[in-house]
């Protein structure tokens, strides 16, 4: 006999093939936008706003090199950033982030009581999977 | 003591035929198991509940997360 330590929560983070009521609901999975902006620490955040603004985008994604989410920039902080200034140095670290097997009305619920516009959803491990929007998905 | 296996060692233990059982409630299970397990709640898993299973094929107990 082998135990599968890390269950049912672990299995459902990745995605996996499930059986049951949760298969009629619509998930996180199912609503994440998956293209999503993505900047790293060490960017600039001068440089990053010529790459972001013509594309109208309100967050930009901040992530290590595996995927792995570290923190969220939002436009308000790379509009008119300081020459020199980095990711680093602005972004808002350890975002809150959903899983993907979160159900609509529970992400809606949470983030119209943390008046969040937009969140991420990410694996157990903060690897970047997409991004919800309130306005969206309401 | 059963063997831990990771998500990765379960997708290829049941692709290769093994049997898996989630050993929380019913409720819990209707909401949502893995494809393909049957529901034997803890207090109930024994021999005469298990008595269904291929014992020759792999068996794979899993409940919510770890504790």
């Amino acid at each position: 006999m082998c135990d599968y330590l890390a269950g049912k929560q672990d299995w459902l983070a990745y995605g996996l093939p499930i059986e049951g009521e949760l298969t009629e609901a619509v998930t996180a999975s199912q609503l994440a936008v998956r293209e999503v902006s993505v900047c790293h620490l060490d960017d600039k955040l001068s440089e990053l706003a010529q790459r972001l603004l013509p594309g109208g985008l309100s967050e930009c994604v901040v992530v290590n090199e595996p995927g792995i989410v570290l923190g969220l920039l939002r436009k308000s902080i790379w509009e008119g950033a300081a020459n020199g200034v980095t990711v680093e140095q602005a972004m808002e670290p350890a975002p809150i982030t959903f899983r993907p097997y979160v159900r609509r009305d529970e992400i809606i619920s949470y983030m119209e009581k943390k008046k969040m516009e937009s969140a991420l959803v990410t694996t157990p491990d903060g690897k970047l999977l997409g991004l919800v929007r309130h306005e969206a998905i309401v | 003591m059963p063997e831990s296996v990771t998500r990765e060692e379960v997708q290829m233990l049941v692709h290769n035929g093994a049997q898996l059982i989630e050993v929380l409630g019913a409720r819990q299970y209707a909401e949502a198991h893995l494809a393909g397990a049957i529901n034997i709640p803890l207090p109930h898993l024994d021999h005469k509940s298990t008595a269904a299973l291929t014992h020759e094929r792999p068996v794979i107990v899993y409940c919510n997360d770890i504790q």
